[in-house]
């Protein structure tokens, strides 16, 4: 008896030691900050085209005559005095209603800074605007990393926080991929201050220097990206088009979404009488088992290849069918992370002969 | 220097902790706002705690992409009133405004986002025989969908950017003194619906809501009934014996080489697409016999159906609509009560 006891203890004793043990490998194990540069490059891309393509509407997202005007800061603020959002009479029922009414309070106060707060002269939005372009390209190139990533990412926000109603998923993923961009070392390898620091060296080959917040910059994609996938996943099966298979039907059918892309051939009778639905049931349930299985299948690593075959297959036909090719890039972007980065180096020394010496 | 480069390689326990504390307090945030939506209250309180954290990182997003079910495209139109009694058209995106697809997208989102600014509102019995019987035959409460306060706000503010974007008619300089927004669904072509050659912009999947009338100035009216849906045909009828019809008249009667092609014309307009989509397979002779006379309602009406279904194939046998299980052209919705007839395809 005692010596069950002692061993249920010991078990008990062992396994916080092991999970802060499993903690610290996980998040501050030093690593190869290589992927984070190559996540820089597109993620940097994909924002830079963002705010290159909406430049000449600048005006019509941020400014004093943007579609959301000033006059709406303050009338939001006044909000929580609207009478649908407090008590019949202003007297409280009961603890719920007074909950309540706390919580829609909470839910309706702004938050979140812009520089276009304090900037509404139509000319200086535009100067500061094409700045905050500048640095997202000299960040894409990794040119003083550290100081353009922060820029970067408060111009994004700031330009989210500003335009309010222009928003949809890619900027959702965009902000976290930002934020732990700027977390790590993305400027180390393959920019500008890389080239800059070899140059200084005398063109000798660049060291491999391991960094834990590289590290810490890639387990935060990854942690993030299977949230993502597995809500994504479940909050579906509350959906009828996605348990009887016709959900991806529809978004490829999408009004403007589809910008002409003939799929006609999907529903000829030639093809079947159900060769569509075939199709679309297939398609459906792939997209449900892959967003619902990623955060346990991806950390096999003989399945990891599989998933992110997936994962592209999945993005690329978003992007082909909805138009979404943004979002498709941000969130590929995401999945990168999980390839190992003497899988990349060995891909950059198969296509260019990348010297690097290993430091640690 | 040496000490700086050790932090980065092995951190010390003091930074690791703090670091841990940080993430830890990150991803609690993010999975109470993911599991807030529809979840148990003790999770939105969680993530009514974390909200300003979560909104200044933008981070407050539920990640439910297509979920429940991808719903059909919505975009707003307005009907642009100038002072001299003139009329136009314009929906908030129009594809043709942008040449990337990133500014497009962006007012997509507009429209996209002002779907979620409506909610249902229970109307105050009347103290009348109609109302008191209307309580008593469905034991419950007439409800209206109206605009939230949010929405309210945000409508208000659209209406003042068009009033300055088409505050002056282009071509007679007309004052615009009044915008009518309408929310439009473009509903989703069914298998059935594609093989019988229904385009994607059939007038038959349109679902168009009135929802109220604006000043260039912001200032709402015309919003005390709530949502108000409107059937396509009738909808476009309306128009063209109202608006349309003047237009084309004025148009005939000038000199052979100033005169339009109704497509033109259609496009000066800028009555949105669906509508006009007919119109569109028609041969330019075609169209002038279309917008002959006689002008009443039931002509105009019955003209219009049959161009609408012009095209149409006939599939052999009687095909249930393998998507909704429905027996004929209704378009599929996602409020739609069983049994519920629906006004909006053309008869």
């Amino acid at each position: 008896m005692i010596q069950i006891l002692s061993a249920l203890l010991g078990y008990f004793a062992r396994v916080p030691m092991a999970m802060v043990r499993g903690w610290d490998r996980f998040f501050f194990t030093p690593t190869d900050p290589v992927m984070l540069g190559w996540i820089r490059i597109l993620v940097g891309s994909v924002l830079f085209y963002i705010h290159v393509s909406s430049a000449p509407f600048v005006l019509d997202f941020i400014g004093p005559e943007a579609w959301v005007d000033e006059e709406v800061y303050a009338e939001l603020h006044d909000l929580r005095y609207h009478p649908k959002h407090n008590l019949p009479g202003n007297v409280p029922q009961s603890q719920g209603d007074i909950e309540q009414v706390q919580l829609k309070h909470r839910f309706i106060t702004p938050y979140g800074f812009s520089i276009w707060f304090l900037i509404n002269d139509p000319f200086w939005v535009k100067v500061t605007y094409y700045a905050g372009i500048v640095c997202v390209g000299l960040f894409t190139l990794g040119f003083c990393t550290r100081v353009t990533g922060i820029l970067s990412w408060a111009f994004h926000l700031s330009y989210l926080h500003r335009s309010m109603m222009i928003w949809f998923g890619m900027d959702a993923m965009m902000s976290f991929m930002m934020l732990y961009l700027c977390v790590g070392p993305s400027g180390s390898v393959v920019s500008i201050d890389s080239w800059i620091r070899r140059k200084r060296a005398g063109g000798a080959a660049s060291p491999v220097i391991t960094s834990w917040s590289a590290n810490l910059a890639l387990r935060l994609m990854q942690v993030h990206m299977c949230v993502v996938y597995f809500i994504a996943g479940i909050a579906k099966l509350q959906g009828s088009s996605w348990w009887n298979g016709h959900a991806t039907w529809l978004t490829m059918n999408s009004p403007m979404f589809n910008e002409g892309l003939d799929i006609g051939w999907l529903a000829d009778p030639r093809m079947g009488e159900w060769f569509w639905h075939y199709f679309c049931f297939i398609t459906t349930y792939t997209t449900l088992a892959f967003e619902i299985t990623f955060p346990f299948l991806i950390w096999n690593r003989y399945l990891r290849p599989w998933m992110l075959f997936l994962a592209f297959m999945l993005h690329a036909g978003i992007g082909i069918f909805m138009g979404l090719g943004g979002f498709g890039l941000v969130m590929l972007a995401g999945c990168m992370s999980f390839i190992p980065a003497s899988g990349m180096r060995w891909v950059m020394k198969s296509l260019w002969g990348e010297r690097t010496v290993q430091s640690t | 220097m040496s000490y700086l480069r050790r932090c980065f390689e092995r951190p010390a326990t003091a930074i690791k902790i703090l670091v841990s504390v940080v993430v830890l307090f990150h991803f609690s945030a993010i999975f109470s706002h993911v599991l807030s939506g529809g979840g148990p209250h003790a999770m939105r309180q969680l993530s009514s705690l974390y909200r300003p954290y979560l909104k200044t990182m933008w981070l407050d997003n539920a990640y439910r992409f297509y979920a429940p079910d991808p719903g059909p495209t919505e975009v707003i139109w307005y009907k642009l009133l100038y002072d001299d009694g003139s009329t136009r058209w314009t929906q908030v995106p129009r594809r043709e405004d942008f040449y990337l697809r990133m500014p497009f997208q962006r007012h997509m989102s507009i429209a996209l986002l002002a779907s979620m600014m409506n909610e249902p509102e229970v109307v105050k019995p009347k103290d009348d025989a109609v109302s008191v019987a209307s309580v008593l035959t469905f034991s419950a409460p007439t409800v209206r969908t109206v605009l939230t306060p949010v929405g309210e706000i945000y409508f208000r503010s659209y209406a003042r950017f068009l009033g300055r974007k088409h505050g002056e008619h282009p071509k007679t300089k007309a004052k615009l003194v009044a915008l009518d927004c309408y929310f439009v669904h473009y509903l989703i072509r069914t298998p059935k619906q594609m093989r019988e050659n229904l385009d994607m912009y059939d007038p038959r999947l349109l679902k168009i809501d009135f929802i109220a009338t604006f000043t260039p100035a912001g200032i709402m009216s015309n919003f005390e009934q709530g949502f108000r849906e409107r059937v396509p045909d009738d909808f476009f009828v309306e128009i063209m014996q109202n608006d349309l019809l003047p237009l084309l008249e004025a148009n005939r009667k000038l000199p052979a080489a100033d005169r339009l092609p109704i497509l033109k014309l259609l496009e000066e307009y800028g009555l949105p697409y669906p509508l006009v989509q007919p119109l569109y397979r028609l041969t330019e002779e075609e169209r002038e016999t279309f917008f002959q006379k006689p002008y009443d309602r039931d002509t105009l009406r019955e003209r219009y159906a049959v161009i609408v279904k012009r095209d149409d194939r006939k599939l052999p046998g009687v095909m249930q609509d393998p998507i909704n299980n429905r027996p004929d052209n209704v378009a599929p919705t996602t409020n739609e009560k069983p049994g519920e007839k629906t006004p909006r395809s053309v008869q």
